[in-house]
């Protein structure tokens, strides 16, 4: 009977809870702290920003170009255009991670303009994307499976609001559109996913 | 044991750290992008950029304000003369009596600075030209009489013998030599008899003639119309508006001193008007022979008194 519930309770951008491990409020006020001395090229801003968001900028790279290799070039050419552009950027910390996020996406989608001329098959490097996660704890690899049924957009969607923990606006900078695209492109996604997961078997949480 | 949330099975599936031997290549490879960019001083603070931005606003706008500023009180044969002429040209597009007010205030000047006379009626030709482009120039006409009828002490050094100076060895071609004319009023100078010449520029026919009068400076317009008529074989009382008198355009009109030296020479425009300058005194003006007219319009006196004079001229057109 939960589960049954579960299962039909309503989709909104309310029903998964925002948790991401880089967007703690310690993490946040940590990267408030670091813009000025961002702009100032100061080297051990760059550090704590680095180790602040690294994963999570390459997490994001990985979701878009599937390869490892590639999204971590990403991350790096977007630290060596953050050195070059601090004196610019401005705005909190917030504003310094989404800089950063666009940054990387930008990569992204050139690298994987470059690989549409070469007429590379993207769907071949699937495998690598599950072979390299390795065993998946708890059930992600079907979870894993299913996001890769998503549509590009979706799984940045996904990434950036439940993995990052930003908020709409953020997102929406990020991704160059508007609050509303992303709600709703949010919801599409998590409703299209929990279709995938129950098709597959009984992956519902159950309700606390 | 609780499934974790969604969010947490999402960041499972996704979350992709960075190697650890990557992480130091990125690490290598940031810091000396810092050290390069510190430098080649591409890492300018902000603070400095802001000044460069004043220091470069300051280039493109305060500085040439400052210097139009400067040129305001400048005079022929400043250096920055050249500015004032550019920043009253666009001034004029607003306020068109501008540039006739700059060269009378510079006569001012020039006098007060008792620069050389020949430079000083070049200036009241400057000045007598901007007024004569304006439309209603009567009160600027007056204030530049004023100030040429002012004190203008001509130093002994520029009065050649006889009293006149500025002769024609010094004027652009195509200038009469100076004629004596009838001494109308005293120089405030006194007893010394000091002349000075002033150019008369005709804007009408572009001739320009020199003449040298005691009063030296003032000049002042005399204007008119040349009409000939009758234009009906009958005349009609009250006048037929068609049968009013046309005026003749290209009519030539000699401006002589009573004893008949020749001073000035116009011609009229097509609504039959002329125009010209000439100082205080008592002149002549004859009207030349027309082809199509019968004879000539007769001459008349006219006297020029600090303050201009208007003429009428009336050809006869032989019509009866």
């Amino acid at each position: 009977m939960t589960f049954t519930l579960a299962l039909a309770a309503p989709i909104s951008r309310y029903t998964f809870k925002v948790i991401g491990v880089a967007t703690g409020t310690d993490e946040l006020a940590e990267l408030d702290a670091l813009p000025e001395g961002v702009r100032r090229l100061a080297p051990e801003s760059f550090n704590i920003l680095y180790r602040l968001l690294a994963d999570g900028l390459n997490s994001f790279a990985y979701s878009i170009v599937r390869d490892r290799a590639a999204a971590e070039d990403a991350v790096q050419q977007a630290f060596l255009e953050l050195v070059k552009a601090a004196p610019t950027i401005r705005g909190d910390g917030r504003a310094l991670r989404s800089w950063l996020f666009r940054s990387v996406r930008f990569r992204c989608l050139d690298e994987l303009r470059r690989r549409e001329r070469r007429r590379e098959n993207l769907h071949a490097e699937i495998p690598d994307h599950l072979a390299s996660s390795g065993p998946s704890p708890g059930g992600t690899g079907d979870l894993a499976a299913a996001m890769s049924e998503l549509t590009q957009q979706q799984r940045q969607v996904l990434f950036l609001r439940h993995v990052m923990g930003m908020s709409g606006h953020e997102v929406a900078t990020v991704l160059e559109t508007n609050r509303a695209a992303v709600f709703a492109t949010a919801a599409r996604a998590e409703r299209r996913l929990r279709q995938i997961l129950s098709d597959e078997g009984p992956m519902a949480r159950r309700s606390a | 044991m609780a499934r974790p949330s969604m969010s947490d099975r999402i960041r499972q599936a996704m979350w992709r750290p960075i190697s650890t031997e990557r992480r130091g290549l990125d690490l290598a490879a940031i810091e000396a992008a810092l050290a390069e960019a510190v430098r080649t001083g591409s890492a300018v603070p902000r603070v400095r950029r802001r000044l460069a931005l004043v220091a470069l606003t300051a280039a493109l706008v305060i500085v040439p304000a400052g210097m139009a500023l400067a040129a305001e009180g400048s005079v022929p044969g400043d250096l920055l003369f050249p500015v004032k002429r550019v920043t009253e040209t666009v001034r004029s597009w607003v306020d068109e009596d501008v540039v006739a007010v700059h060269r009378i205030e510079e006569l001012e000047k020039m006098i007060r600075a008792e620069v050389a006379a020949d430079r000083i009626a070049d200036q009241v030709d400057r000045a007598a030209a901007a007024i004569d482009r304006l439309e209603t120039d009567h009160v600027l006409d007056q204030r530049l009489a004023a100030v040429a009828a002012g004190p203008t002490d001509v130093r002994p050094s520029d009065v050649a013998d006889s009293g006149t100076v500025g002769e024609a060895s010094d004027r652009p071609p195509g200038i009469a030599p100076p004629v004596d004319t009838p001494p109308t009023s005293e120089h405030p100078s006194g007893s010394a008899t000091t002349t000075t010449s002033t150019s008369v520029v005709d804007s009408t026919t572009t001739s320009v003639t020199d003449t040298t009068t005691t009063t030296a400076l003032d000049t002042f317009r005399v204007a008119g119309r040349v009409l000939a008529g009758p234009t009906c074989p009958v005349q009609r009382f009250p006048p037929d508006p068609d049968c009013a008198d046309l005026p003749v355009a290209g009519a030539v009109l000699v401006v002589t001193t009573l004893d008949g030296k020749e001073l000035a020479r116009v011609e009229s425009t097509e609504e039959g008007r002329f125009q010209t300058r000439l100082p205080n005194g008592i002149y002549l003006l004859v009207p030349q022979p027309f082809d199509g007219l019968l004879g000539t319009a007769p001459s008349q006196e006219f006297v020029l008194e600090g303050a201009p004079v208007d003429l009428q001229v009336g050809y006869d057109t032989g019509i009866r």
